[in-house]
């Protein structure tokens, strides 16, 4: 049994030795898959697989979503109608303990509503958020792991382009997952801010001074009205246009991109060169994505010539506790593999070999999703790699130490855990919401 | 910066300015056939297709020359932080041979498929027969500079003294 595997264990690990050496991991996942088909059938077949995939697949509908959704997420921030969140989200938490650390984690579930990547709320939120609470003393800690852990919301509050792959790879519709994601994200946030709050309120020093918000910088309620403006509509052109079902996602996120040109052009913040700035940016990060992509599928063609599918589902279909032994091992496979590859790579590099075992155990792939972007999520914040954090640092430079702000996010990864656990223990938090319109 | 430096970047940029172009495209027909069909009930008629093949082929392929010759892959590099400068220099001849390989072999393959194309006149399935045969040339046009872009990405890594991080 295990002789007849062999080759599929050694590519296995040639696959994450090639990843661990830095190869770029489209590249890794295409060099292993080609070897393997080759290996596994001939060497006709693996060029033919080669040959047919990158055009089929970058011809393929479903995935113009993802630069439109990247699109609108850039525009967003490029033209500056991000800019206004985190003074909005302050003077709406003025009161609460630790008001900063809160208003961080509102300004990025507010983000994340026009950004559909993690890294890129985390980027955004950390050049705005960080400055002002280290200025105001709050604690290194708390102010990093705030914005490295509220940035994961990036994915999970949609629109998110982890959902649009794992929805195009698990055949499950986009819309509804864009719909399950709302509700354990706003979960998410809610139990971030309630643990800010408790924590600040039994350690004020946490909070620095004590003083967040000086009477001066109270603005009008027009400016808090034209800060927090955007997103609201922005939300309601993606998710109306989705759920009133007269758009499909790939339209719901062009709506959405030109959208945020529109806003932009009324609010006198859009400049051509920006929106040149932020095209130019969809097309590099949807092409570095779209190489995982091809990789993903290679593999997947490779995973089923070598009889990988059948070798994991017979081991989780075996006993009656299946599924539940499958998300353990998912969950550690996650977090072992999200301490060094990022979550698009990791999503594109499992999904060849989870989402069929998920399916013959008859799992709810909506709800499945959800939990595998949270634990991808908790990946963008484990140590010793976790790609947000990384991100908080080099924009922050020698002015906070690694460990400091990995110290900081494990209140953080706690809050995560408990999430999850809810998520897994109550599908109806998921799957209330694309139910209602099913 | 040497001459061939400055013409490759050129030619990457330009790459880029087209994938702009396109993902600009995408935008704008996807917007109006939304707008077009649900008031006047008039929809773009072969809005997917333009879309499909015509942006979204260049919008992938044309901007991986640039990654490739800025390094900007998505890659991790725990491990690679802590190896010492020998094996830094192998990780960058292993991960630079494989780029060169895997798209040359890519633009051996897709030339292939570029001329038959071309020769039967390969046109799209959808509502209109629209030619496609044109956009098939992107292909081994994007999968040749990326490999000349990992070429002088590998040179220019191994000329340094201390390849970086």
């Amino acid at each position: 049994m295990i002789e007849s595997f062999f080759p599929l264990i050694v590519s296995l690990s040639a696959m994450l030795l090639l990843i661990a050496i830095r190869v770029p991991i489209g590249l890794s996942l295409i060099t292993v898959a080609f070897v393997g088909i080759a290996y596994e059938v001939n060497l006709k077949a693996a060029i033919g697989s080669l040959s047919r995939l990158p055009y089929d697949l970058a011809s393929n509908w479903s995935f113009s979503a993802v630069p439109m959704f990247l699109l609108m997420g850039f525009v967003a921030s490029e033209t500056g109608l991000t800019r206004g969140l985190f003074r909005a989200s302050r003077q709406l938490l003025a009161r609460l303990p630790g008001s900063l650390a809160c208003s961080s984690v509102m300004a990025s579930a507010l983000f994340a509503a026009a950004s559909g990547s993690s890294v890129a709320t985390a980027s955004a939120m950390s050049k705005i958020a960080i400055p002002e609470m280290l200025r105001r003393q709050y604690d290194p800690g708390l102010a990093c792991g705030s914005i490295a852990a509220s940035g994961t919301l990036g994915s999970l509050i949609p629109p998110s382009i982890l959902m649009i792959l794992y929805g195009v790879y698990s055949d499950v519709s986009i819309g509804a997952l864009f719909l399950a994601g709302i509700i354990p994200g706003l979960l998410s946030m809610l139990l971030y801010m309630g643990m800010i709050v408790v924590r600040c309120g039994l350690r004020p020093e946490l909070a620095g001074s004590g003083q967040d918000i000086s009477g001066d910088e109270w603005g009008s309620l027009r400016h808090f009205f034209w800060d927090i403006a955007p997103l609201p509509l922005l939300i309601a052109i993606v998710m109306g246009s989705i759920s009133f079902g007269f758009a499909t996602p790939t339209e719901a996120g062009a709506l959405g991109a030109l959208g945020a040109v529109l806003i932009s052009v009324l609010s006198g913040t859009f400049t051509f060169s920006s929106f040149y700035t932020a095209l130019k940016q969809s097309a590099l990060s949807f092409t570095a994505i779209f190489i995982i992509v091809i990789g993903g599928a290679l593999l997947t063609r490779y995973a089923a010539v070598a009889g990988l599918n059948q070798l994991l589902a017979g081991l989780f279909s075996q006993s009656a506790a299946g599924p539940l032994v499958m998300l353990a091992s998912v969950t550690l496979l996650y977090i072992l593999l999200g301490m060094f590859i990022d979550s698009i790579g990791l999503l594109l590099l499992t999904a060849p070999l989870i989402l069929p075992i998920a399916v013959s155990l008859d799992m709810d792939m909506i709800w499945f999703g959800i939990i595998i972007i949270k634990l991808l999520e908790i990946g963008l914040i484990t140590p010793p790699v976790g790609l947000n954090i990384f991100v908080i640092k080099s924009t922050l430079g020698d002015e906070v130490s690694l460990p400091t702000v990995f110290k900081g996010v494990t209140w953080f990864i706690v809050i995560d855990i408990v999430t999850l656990i809810l998520l897994i223990a109550f599908p109806i938090i998921t799957l209330w919401l694309p139910g209602l319109l099913r | 910066m040497t001459p061939i430096y400055q013409w490759t970047d050129r030619i990457a940029r330009g790459q880029l300015a087209l994938a702009a172009l396109a993902i600009c495209s995408i935008l704008f027909t996807i917007s109006l056939d939304v707008i077009l069909r649900t008031t006047l009930r008039a929809p773009l008629t072969g809005a997917m297709e333009v879309v499909s093949f015509y942006c979204m082929v260049p919008v992938v392929f044309l901007p991986i020359m640039l990654l490739e010759l800025r390094g900007e892959h998505i890659e991790t590099d725990l491990f690679y932080r802590l190896f010492p400068l020998s094996f830094k220099r192998m990780s960058i001849i292993v991960s630079g041979t494989l780029s060169i390989g895997i798209y040359g072999l890519l633009t051996f393959i897709t030339f292939e498929q570029a001329l038959s194309s071309t020769s039967r006149g390969e046109v799209s399935m959808g509502v209109n027969l629209m030619p496609i045969w044109p956009v098939r040339w992107i292909l081994p046009i994007a999968f040749s500079t990326s490999a000349l872009g990992a070429l002088l990405l590998l040179i220019r890594n191994l000329s340094q003294k201390s390849p970086h991080d």
